[in-house]
Parts: structure tokens; sequence; C-alpha cells
């Protein structure tokens, strides 16, 4: 059974123009002009490769967003291009209304980033960051920030390099929401944060997303994290947004059916929806999207001896999802060797 | 009760949530007319978002379990009668033969099963 | 704003400024204990090899450094993708570093007046002739410097295509030491001059924040 083949994109599966298709979702309605964030066609090249390749990507207001991707599928680049650090090398990023590269004082006011490694001037103490920052801001609530530090008991006399982490990633935040912003940017805000001052720094983006009216785009590696928090994910494979969907929705499409077969395959027949397999002897694995009848009737002409079709975590849904074919498993068994 | 959730488990989270707020009812450590942890108080317990909590707490509402008071919060509703005894007898059945289809197939016999129905059942109310 | 800006880029530059202060501080100890009478009688430093000199050559380190440090200490930090991200963007940002180098510079102004005052003070007693001559070199190298320190942080900020923006201070210092303190009407044609390269540099500099990536 072949395969549909409309993708423009080169270096991409059938299966994976098909699923991308597949998995995005209508969603509400999209009123253009209300979105905080609108990408058409953005692309970036670096050196000869297309880091981001016409990337249309929207979010709706009041959204919590996870920005998904392998290393080096261009979130980072998308994030940077959306705070206007970066030129697009063709398209546009909207941002509030404005476009990224241009935004007005006014605008920006509205706009709070976290980065990688949450950048601050390091030898500042806590009290000489908000210092520095508070006066470029219309708004800034002090009591915000003071919850944040009195909290998580940072010393605020400490210059910021004698702190850790978790610590310096928590006087990110706090800076961030102090100035009210419609919408926050977080660009990897865990990364290297040891697991209990991940869950504190998931505790205060609760706190912010309990008050209504925020948009939060936020990239991240650690899927458990972003189910807890998403409510919309996007995945990027190859620069381009594969899936745009509620995280449910996303969740729900994918399913893995294990059969055991009575004798292996050099390689299962293609199927529009199954986006990849594994093999390992006579076990076959088979992740399928929007798994159905049709889907069910290929499964049986495989004539298995056993089938279960299983439901997946965020985590391995987005492993199937982006790992791709893996073939015919290596068995990591050591040869006996005969005496 | 304490809720847990497992942000990694296969389950989605709000589905968790109805499970536990479901068996607890059924155990009895929840009563009809108890009050549940607002969403923004669970959401921030379990550090999840909170349109989880709320999806979680609208499809328990759905089924009657729960019910909304606007301004005072969410509390066990008290169970309903809605339903013939005739047709929850027949769900129950639809269930019943699932569950023992399960068994035949773990290799359990008869016996085994009704003992085992029998002193699991201890640990739950039952209606009188 | 500015003050928050000016705390900070202050700080930043603190190391460089001292360094110059302490130079400049043994340049006239040194100059003074010679024992030489290094001012005429209307107070002008006779000896340009004892002062002039030393200053134009510490005054152009000092401008270097700074437009080199205001630019890549951000760099360095990592930290121009955060400063960036606040109201008014790269445009006010980079006003706000221009205004903080020229209030530095001042500064520097006013340390090399005091202690040529201090010095002369110590030669020749209180409240010689004419000030204007003895501050006649100090006010020159002030005015023509500031080309140099425009062109350094032009330097700094344009890193991927050096070798245009390279030359700039280097004419700079061309500019400033060999041609603008000997013109004849050098107190006009001076910060007319300056004026105008530091109106090209600027907008150059403006020129290569837009068009950067700053990440």
């Amino acid at each position: 059974m072949d395969p549909v083949n409309e993708s423009a994109n080169a270096g991409t599966t059938d299966a994976a123009a098909e699923q991308g298709r597949a998995v995005q979702e209508a969603g509400p309605e999209r009123v253009s002009g209300q979105q905080p964030v609108v990408t058409d066609r953005l692309t970036k090249y670096y050196g000869g490769s297309r880091v981001v390749n016409g990337l249309n990507l929207t979010i709706e207001e009041g959204s919590v967003y996870a920005l998904l991707g392998r290393n080096g599928a261009g979130k980072s680049t998308t994030i940077k291009m959306l705070m206007g650090l970066v030129h697009p090398d063709f398209g546009s990023a909207t941002v509030l209304g404005e476009d990224a590269h241009n935004m007005t004082p006014e605008t920006r006011a509205q706009i709070s980033w976290v980065g990688e490694g949450h950048p601050l001037y390091r030898w500042m103490t806590i009290d000489g960051a908000i210092r520095f920052a508070k006066p470029f801001y219309p708004v800034w609530h002090d009591d915000l920030v003071e919850q944040v530090i009195e909290h998580f008991k940072l010393p605020r006399k400490r210059r910021l390099y004698r702190l850790s982490n978790g610590q310096r990633a928590q006087v990110s935040l706090a800076l961030a929401v102090a100035s009210d912003p419609k919408l926050l940017i977080l660009d990897d805000p865990t990364i290297g944060l040891d697991t209990v001052v991940r869950r504190d720094f998931l505790e205060s983006m609760i706190q912010i997303i309990q008050q209504e009216g925020r948009t939060i785009l936020f990239s991240s590696h650690i899927l458990s994290d972003v189910d807890r928090v998403a409510d919309h994910i996007g995945i990027m494979l190859d620069g381009v947004l594969r899936v745009d969907a509620p995280t449910e929705r996303f969740r729900d499409a994918l399913r893995k059916v294990v059969v055991e077969l009575p004798a292996p395959l050099p390689k299962p027949p293609d199927c529009p929806g199954l986006t990849s397999w594994a093999q390992t002897g006579n076990r076959l694995e088979l992740v399928f999207v929007d798994f159905n009848e049709i889907h069910q009737s290929y499964v049986d002409s495989l004539t298995p001896t056993t089938q279960d079709v299983l439901e997946l975590n965020l985590e391995d849904a987005f492993v199937e999802y982006t790992r791709g074919a893996r073939g015919i498993m290596p068995s990591f068994v050591r040869e006996v060797a005969h005496v | 009760m304490e809720i847990q959730i497992d942000a990694a488990s296969r389950q989605p989270i709000y589905r968790q949530l109805m499970v536990q707020v479901r068996e607890a009812v059924a155990r009895g450590r929840l009563q009809p007319g108890e009050r549940l942890p607002s969403v923004r108080e669970l959401s921030s317990r379990l550090v999840v978002n909170p349109n989880t909590v709320a999806r979680g707490y609208r499809e328990l509402e759905q089924e009657g379990l729960l019910n909304t008071r606007p301004g005072k919060g969410v509390f066990i509703a008290e169970p309903k009668t809605d339903l013939t005894k005739r047709a929850r007898m027949k769900r129950f059945q639809e269930l019943l033969d699932e569950f023992l289809t399960e068994a035949v197939h773990l290799g359990l016999t008869g016996d085994e099963v009704v003992s085992a129905v029998t002193s699991r059942a201890e640990g739950f109310e039952w209606t009188r | 704003m500015f003050r928050a800006m000016l705390r900070k880029e202050i700080i930043e530059l603190a190391a460089p400024f001292l360094l110059a202060f302490a130079a400049l501080a043994t340049v006239i100890v040194e100059a003074v204990s010679r024992s030489r009478r290094h001012f005429d009688q209307q107070g002008a430093w006779m000896l340009d090899d004892d002062f002039v000199y030393p200053f134009l050559v510490i005054s152009l380190c000092l401008a270097v450094v700074m437009g080199l440090v205001q630019s890549l200490s951000e760099d360095v930090q990592g930290t121009w993708r955060y400063v960036l991200s606040f109201p008014g963007g790269w445009r006010r940002i980079l006003k706000l570093k221009l205004a903080c180098g020229l209030a530095v510079w001042l500064c520097w102004g006013g340390v090399a007046v005091a202690l040529s005052f201090l010095g002369m003070f110590v030669e020749l007693g209180p409240a010689p002739e004419p000030l204007q001559k003895l501050f006649d070199p100090v006010l020159r190298i002030l005015v023509c410097v500031p080309v140099v320190y425009l062109g350094a942080f032009l330097t700094a900020l344009r890193r991927a295509n050096w070798f245009f923006s390279r030359l700039m201070p280097a004419v700079g210092v061309f500019v400033c030491w060999f041609i603008l303190p000997y013109l004849p009407a050098w107190w006009i044609v001076a910060p007319l001059a300056t004026a105008g390269f530091g109106a090209v540099l600027i907008a150059l500099m403006f020129h290569v924040a837009s068009s950067r990536d700053f990440a």
C-alpha cells in the first residue's frame, strides 16, 4: 500500500508528512489579530542548512504552549527570532501584533523572556538585578518578586554568581513576572536544573498560569513536566512544525501495537499512518497515528500470534514520533562460544 | 484524602484524578457533601495546569459524581438513582463479563475468583 | 533607566578607569618630582614629554578599552539576549551605552584637569595666571579622542566583518594625534571634526546593531 506523498519537504519520510497533517488540530476559533505569536514561513539558515524552514506557528492567547523537538530542531533559533535577537532570512515573526525585530517599547514591556542558562549580570546581587531592571518597565510589582524571594529564601545581598543554578533560575523567573507581562517566553528554562529545583520552578510556573490572561511559550526536553503544565504542544522536526495540537490530542493520536509474529519480517509493508516500527526477533512494535480499523486490519494481515494495543505517555509518544523507523534492532546478546 | 498523580503514566492526568476520586467515593473515604480542594488548590498541590484539574472535575460533574456550587466550591454529590435497578444491573453485568473473561485468561478457578471478590469487597462501602 | 544603566556601565568600566587614573597620577607625580620648572610663568606645561604625550597615550588606551568593554562585556557575559529583551530594545540600549560612555569620558576629563591642577599647585603654589594655557592640551585631547572610543565600540560591535571597522580606531588615532590638535583654529575645527566623524561612526553603529544577530 503506497502512501500518497504530497510532502514538498525533502528529507522527510512519507509517513512523517502524513502524520504531520494528521496531527494538526483545528482547535478553537482562530481570530486573526488576537494571537500573541504568529509566524509566517519563518526561515533561518546557518551555514548551508535551514535551521528553521518555513515555520508557521500560531499561539492562541491564554494558552500554555510547549515547543518541543530534538536538539537542533530549531526551537531556540525560533524563540530568538521571536525576541528580535536574530534576523530571519525569510518570512516574518509577529509578536503582540508587531514585527518581532521592531517592537515598540510599550509592546516589549508586555513581554518577558527567560533564556537558556538564565542570563543575568552575575556580578550583581539580587537586589542589584532588581534595581537594574525595574526602571526599564512602566509596570513593576515589587510584591511579586518579594514573594518569590521569601518563599525560596533567596539571599538578596548575595551576588548572583554565588547562587546555585536553581536559585538563579528562580530570580530570572521572578524578574520576568514582576513586569506583569502578557506574554512570557521561556527558552528551555529548566535545563541543567536538578529534579527538586525543577519542581520548584514548575510550582512557580503553575502560580503564574493560575493568574489568567497570560500566554506562555516555553521549550523543554522534560516531557513529564510538559505534560503537567502545557495545554498545547508543537513539535519541531527539521525546522518545521510537524505537530501542533492540544497535548491530549497528540497523546491520543498515537498508539503502539506490539505483536508477536510467527516469523520475523525483513520490513513491515508501508501503511499510511504507520510512523515507526522496530523489530526484535519475532516481536514487532508498530506505532500508528490515529489508529483505526484500516490499521487494525493491516495488523491482522501480518498474522500475529499475539497483539496488544497500548496508549503512550507524552514522553514515549514524543520519542516514537520523532525517532523515526528504527528497523531491526541489534539484539545485544553475546554469541555463545563453542568449546 | 490525598490525590497523587504520575506525570509519566500512560493514563492522562485528568483521568488519574477521576479514577482516584471515584475510588475514594466507592470506598467511603469521600462522603456525599464533602468538599474537594478547589481547582487552584489542587493544581498548586499537584503542580499541574489548572485546566487539567478543571477538566477532571468537569467530567466527574457530567458523570454526576460532583457538583459545583458557585462561590462555594466543589462537592461530592449525593448518589444518583436516576437509572433503574435493571439498567444498573445490566451495566454491571457488562463489566462483570469483561472481568470474568480476564480472570479465565489469567488461569484462575471459579472458586478463587469468588473468594477474592468476597475478601476485596470488605474494603468498600456498600449501599444498604 | 539612565541611572540604572550608568551604575552598571560604571562598575563594568571601573577597572580600566582606575588603571588609567593610576597611570595618570603616576605620570604627574613623576613629572613634578623631576624638580625642573615645568611650568612657565603663565602656568603652561613646558615639557610635553613629561605630560602631554603620556596623557594622550593613556587617554587613547582608555578610550579603546571603554569602547571594547561596553560591547564585549555583553558578549562575554552572554547578556545581550537578556538586556535586549528590555523595552526599547537595541536602540535604547545602544543610546544608553553611548550616553554612559560620554559621562565616563567627561569624568575622565574632570579627573585629568583635577590632577593637573594639583600638580601645578604643588609646583607653583596657588593661582598662577591664565588657567586656559594649563588646560589647553588636556582639552584638545579630550575633544579629539572620543572618535577613537566610537571606533573601538564599532569594531567590537561589528564582529563578523572585521576588516573595515578595524580601521576605525586607527583612523581615529591618526586624526587626533597627528592632525587635529595642531590645527591653527583647533578649538573650532576639532570639535566639528570630532562631531562629524563621531556622527558617521554612531550611524554605522546603529546600522550594525540593527542588522546583527545578537544570539
